[in-house]
């Protein structure tokens, strides 16, 4: 067992192949030998290191996922259904989440988080996207003439 | 009226500050430019007639969105009903410029449709769509990774300049008005390895032999017509076209039209690794009868039109099994469509013929069988259930069944002799485990879904519209990450 210390001073504790999930987590192990000495993670808090370790736990000894083969094409949308009640369950610390999973590198939650985010934006309207996470409209004149532009040549959908 | 300008936009940046200070946490300001990103890749754009609209949220968004190349290396244009004079092109076409220059130094793929909404209507506004996208082609041919041009034919005399694509990779043209022979050339083209020629009516092969260069290695001559298709002439042309050697995928889907025995060449693809064929029994017998095809991996047949009086028997089996005597091929997947189908007439391939053919392929690890739902299940999972005793398939890990419904116990028994446990007591020698299972439009019975469920550690069903019928759907069952 491998001692992990939060942001916010919460110790927890995991085994080595639920913090192997982690890359980050992954390389530091390679060089503790003594599992007595806690892991420092300053830029995590407690009640997102708690999720991200719930997260990990459930995926222990899964295949750990492959790069895109072209990370520069479209990706797809497809949540499973134990990650989905997963995700939306937190919703409202799923930014912080997201941030998390890219500081300890962990590839398959950073996704299920984008592609939550993705998802709640996609067929909405602007003005509906502002409302949800709080944007300020803040496009300039000069910006909203070009979208005025752009949306002339728009079909309805 | 500057000055005006300049003391509006500070007021507005004033406000929209104060604005912020007011509101609550814009929780998204949290996220690095680059995850944003990342998040919006999920959303990309392709349309020039739908612009996303997170772009058009806040200024953070517009700009990480617009600095983001991935987010535009797809473009399709199709004709924008607002299309109505030249200004209106040069505007829409400063539009499209501004699209691909956001892919910075990524190539993009390009798809064009046919302007089929103003068919009939102003040749005038048909004239000023054709000339645009024409125009955007040929201005940002080198930035062209893949050019899909399927429906859009009369723009296709940019060939003939001689246009520079250094980056094409993949390009679907079409080609059916193209019986007298243009003058086309694609010598600008150095890594163009994908060509789809897309025709209803057969074209004459010596207008395309130039146009196909020693690069192809992937080649499809593909179409949506049920009645027109390819003539025994252009196969013949086709076959003696000393650019095929080199081919690893070919796909002809016009075979539909072929209702007689033609003499075709024997001919040997020495580097074919997969080869998709739809037509009628004539044609699939007429072509793979006459192929040799050592290195073959993938194999698609489809028959395309059932006409009972122009019916040449079940020849579709037989012709399989010489193929494989003559190539010794290691076919890794075998998918067979519409092939067994069982209607008041004979099929074009019996029962007896598919086992055979099967157990001459032992190397198969995907099967894919698909039917309009007149099949008999339980003569075909009699020959695909795993008995040790005649061991046929036995690295069958992925098999999928499409219009085809159990009304007994069938398909249970099949999955129960390809399937055991992670720790079993006992395992079957000598015989891969079915790892992914995918039904689509099948009837299942309760049984069959309860072991599914027991089985597999992923069931995922889908509904689908399948052949106008509501009630279908996909069910998929795999134990995740196992599966091909």
């Amino acid at each position: 067992m491998f001692t992990l210390l939060s942001e916010d001073g919460i110790s927890f504790q995991a085994e080595r192949d639920v913090l192997e999930r982690s890359v980050l987590l992954k390389n530091m192990l390679e060089d503790v030998q003594d599992s007595s000495n806690s892991i420092p993670l300053p830029n995590v808090a407690s009640a997102v290191l708690e999720k991200v370790l719930h997260f990990c736990e459930h995926h222990r000894g899964d295949p750990l996922p492959v790069p895109e083969e072209d990370e520069t094409r479209m990706r797809k949308i497809v949540i499973e259904d134990w990650d989905y009640d997963f995700i939306s369950a937190n919703c409202d610390i799923v930014f912080e989440i997201i941030m998390a999973a890219n500081y300890l590198d962990i590839k398959d939650l950073l996704d299920l988080g984008c592609k939550y985010v993705a998802s709640l934006i996609k067929g909405k309207s602007t003005e509906q996207i502002r409302e949800l996470f709080h944007i300020v409209n803040d496009l300039t004149p000069e910006e909203e003439e070009k979208i005025k532009k752009e949306n002339q040549w728009a079909e309805a959908v | 009226m500057r000055r005006l300008s300049r003391t509006f936009a500070k007021i507005w940046r004033r406000l929209t500050r104060i604005r912020r200070t007011r509101s609550t946490t814009d929780y998204t300001s949290l996220i690095p430019p680059e995850l944003l990103a990342d998040i919006f890749l999920y959303l990309s754009p392709n349309s020039i007639l739908y612009p996303p609209k997170f772009t058009q949220v806040c200024s953070r968004w517009r700009s990480i969105a617009h600095s983001s190349p991935a987010l535009w290396n797809v473009l399709k244009i199709s004709f924008p009903s607002a299309l109505k004079t030249k200004i209106g092109a040069a505007s829409f076409k400063l539009i499209i410029a501004e699209w691909v220059s956001r892919s910075s130094s990524l190539n993009v793929d390009l798809i064009v449709h046919e302007a089929w909404a103003i068919k009939g209507r102003s040749k005038f506004r048909r004239a000023l769509y054709d000339g645009l996208c024409k125009s955007v082609i040929m201005d940002f041919s080198t930035k062209w990774r893949l050019l899909n041009l399927a429906h859009f034919w009369e723009g296709h005399d940019f060939f003939s300049h001689d246009l520079p694509l250094p980056n094409l990779e993949e390009l679907t043209i079409n080609v059916h008005r193209y019986n007298i022979c243009p003058d086309l050339s694609l010598t600008q083209a150095p890594h163009l390895r994908k060509l789809n020629f897309y025709s209803e009516h057969s074209p004459t092969f010596s207008c395309l032999q130039k146009f196909i260069p020693t690069t192809a290695v992937e080649l499809g001559l593909r179409g949506t017509s049920c009645y027109y298709g390819v003539t025994d002439d252009f196969i013949r042309g086709f076959f003696h076209c000393s650019q095929l050697q080199y081919l690893s995928r070919l796909e002809i889907d016009q075979g539909s039209s072929w209702f007689d025995t033609h003499v075709l060449p024997s001919t040997c693809f020495p580097t074919l690794l997969s080869l998709t064929v739809r037509g009628s029994c004539y044609f699939l017998g007429d072509l793979l009868g006459v192929l040799t095809l050592p290195l073959l991996r993938q194999l698609f047949v489809t028959i395309s039109c059932h006409r009972r009086e122009r019916y040449p028997g079940p020849i579709v089996g037989f012709i399989l099994i010489e193929l494989q005597k003559r190539s010794h091929f290691p076919l890794s997947l075998l998918s067979l469509n519409s092939v067994l189908e069982q209607d008041d007439w004979p099929p074009a391939m019996t029962w007896s013929d598919f086992s055979s053919f099967l157990s001459t392929c032992s190397s198969i690890q995907e099967l894919r069988v698909g039917s309009t739902g007149k099949e008999n299940a339980g003569c075909l999972m009699d020959i695909l259930r795993y008995d040790s005793s005649e061991t046929i398939l036995p690295r069958l890990k992925v098999f999928s069944l499409r219009g085809v419904s159990d009304f007994e116990n069938h398909f249970v028994e099949f999955i129960r002799s390809r399937w055991w446990p992670e720790n079993p007591q006992e395992t079957l020698v000598g015989a891969e485990r079915l790892e992914k299972l995918t039904f689509i439009g099948c009837k299942l019975r309760r049984e069959t879904r309860e072991l599914l469920m027991e089985c597999y550690r992923s069931v995922v069903e889908q509904y689908y519209m399948y052949e106008s019928r509501q009630d279908a759907f996909i069910l998929t069952a795999e134990i995740p990450g196992k599966s091909r």
